[in-house]
């Protein structure tokens, strides 16, 4: 009979070898080895200092997209977008959507913003931010956009600041036509005075 | 042998003499950390299901098992709305809440005087910032003091002040003449009095009841005046007739039911009622 001091540290072996064969086969854009087949997908035009126009139905300007660089890859019809910044109207302001990474979905006309993702409002496009009571922060780590909606999902962690509350809780929608943002669930809102 | 020692530090009744003086020193070197900071900082806590933030319409509307926790005061209800409204005496914005529900209830815990006030009703806005609550709708109040039961308001509208997280003053009003408030007082030393009225003043420390157009009843006495202050430790009561009130009298219906057959009109019934007005002891507005 095997003592249960054996199993534990057979169990710490194995973890340690699937965390060595998974730290050597780290490559950008590669799945798990232990998942599936490490596949490195080809792009086929990459840009920087990009801007794109988003119009609405009707003609006008919805949103303003720039990333310091932009990757195409046909094959899953995406583009991987680095420090993606998205500039929308919302309630008579400028708001800016910023995130580390980003994924630009051509079919859906989707964003996916990835890692760091912050939301705040200006006056206007590029200026300074607005009056500490009328500003609005939102940090969070993943967020869905969808272009021709106007609307944005993320069933991640939050936090908004605004008008001297924190409000924490997980998962928010912002809809943009009709200019609100809710937290999903569990919120937890703080002031201090 | 040191080996014994050293272990014999490591038992849980050691750690936790060891947690508790480290602690204690803690304490004694840094008091700022653990007692001023809470006591100079008030904070307002919202906890909900759900917020939305209305940017068009400037608003935040907390939804489902809302429970806002400030110093003294909890409320719970299942629908908040959080706006700034401009104060009416100056410039200054101010944070006012509106809450509903079914119903909203308000709990505020003196514990100075180890007194917990509960009301209920179906609306409530709240003004933290000047420590202002108005609660309207089936409005329910109940004053509790080590347990015991001293009063209870029923009304249309009542109106808290708080100052430093404790009960200034409390106004409650009457929906109608056909429906006024109701106070009830549970002395410790006098009988329960149940009084009704158009309108009711009681001031903190005081603890007066000033009930304006009330009637009150103690045991089998009856009472009736423009105004009547309750004194809400004794239970003792005094009436006062300012002049713009009518003065008033006390009329036992029970007696003068005795009194006045079904038929009795005109003279008779004004000399029945002058009669009562002589005889009754418990007549405390003027008699003309």
């Amino acid at each position: 009979m095997i003592e249960s001091k054996s199993w534990l540290l057979l169990g710490l072996f194995i973890i340690i070898l699937v965390a060595l064969f998974n730290i050597s086969s780290i490559e950008e854009n590669a799945t798990s080895p232990l998942l599936g087949k490490t596949q490195t997908e080809a792009f086929d035009y990459e840009m920087s200092d990009v801007k794109r126009l988003h119009f609405d139905e009707s003609g006008n300007l919805a949103s303003q997209l720039t990333s310091t660089k932009l990757v195409h890859y046909p094959s899953s019809k995406k583009y991987q977008l680095e420090s993606p910044h998205l500039y929308f109207e919302m309630s008579q302001r400028t708001w800016l959507l910023e995130a580390t990474k980003g994924v630009l979905h051509e079919d859906v006309n989707q964003l996916n913003f990835q890692e760091k993702v912050l939301l705040t409002n200006h006056n206007k496009l590029n200026s300074k931010p607005v009056s500490p009571q009328k500003a609005i922060t939102m940090n969070m780590t993943d967020l869905v956009f969808n272009l021709d909606k106007q609307q944005a999902f993320s069933p991640y962690p939050i936090e908004i600041k605004t008008d001297f509350w924190t409000l924490q809780g997980v998962g928010v929608s912002i809809d943009i036509p009709n200019q609100q943002m809710t937290v999903l669930d569990k919120v937890y809102a703080t002031n201090e005075e | 042998m040191k080996n014994k020692s050293i272990l014999r530090l490591f038992k849980i009744d050691n750690i936790n003499r060891v947690i508790f003086i480290f602690i204690s020193f803690y304490w004694i070197l840094f008091p700022d950390v653990l007692y001023a900071e809470p006591l100079l900082k008030k904070n307002t806590v919202i906890k909900s299901q759900s917020a939305t933030i209305n940017l068009e319409k400037q608003f935040t509307e907390f939804n489902k098992g809302i429970e806002i926790i400030r110093s003294s005061v909890i409320i719970h209800s299942q629908n908040l709305i959080k706006r700034n409204i401009n104060q009416s005496d100056s410039k200054k914005t101010i944070e006012e809440m509106l809450l509903s529900g079914n119903p909203v209830s308000v709990t505020i815990n003196d514990k100075s005087n180890h007194r917990v006030t509960m009301i209920n009703a179906f609306h409530v806005r709240f003004i933290p910032e000047t420590g202002f609550l108005e609660i309207q709708q089936d409005a329910k109040l109940k004053v509790i003091e080590n347990k015991k039961k001293l009063s209870e308001i029923s009304a249309h509208r009542i109106e808290i002040t708080l100052l430093e997280d404790k009960i200034k003053t409390i106004i409650a009003d009457g929906e109608s003449k056909n429906r006024p408030l109701i106070y009830d007082l549970y002395p410790e030393n006098a009988d329960h009095i149940h009084s009704l009225a158009q309108h009711l003043k009681i001031s903190y420390p005081e603890e007066k009841a000033h009930l304006f157009n009330a009637k009150i009843t103690q045991g089998d006495n009856r009472f009736q005046a423009g105004e009547i202050t309750v004194d809400s430790a004794t239970g003792n009561f005094e009436a006062n007739g300012s002049e713009s009130q009518k003065p008033s009298i006390s009329i036992d219906l029970k007696t003068l039911q005795k009194e006045i057959k079904p038929k009795d009109t005109g003279e008779k019934l004004k000399k029945s009622i002058n009669k009562l007005k002589n005889n009754n002891p418990h007549n405390l507005g003027r008699t003309e």
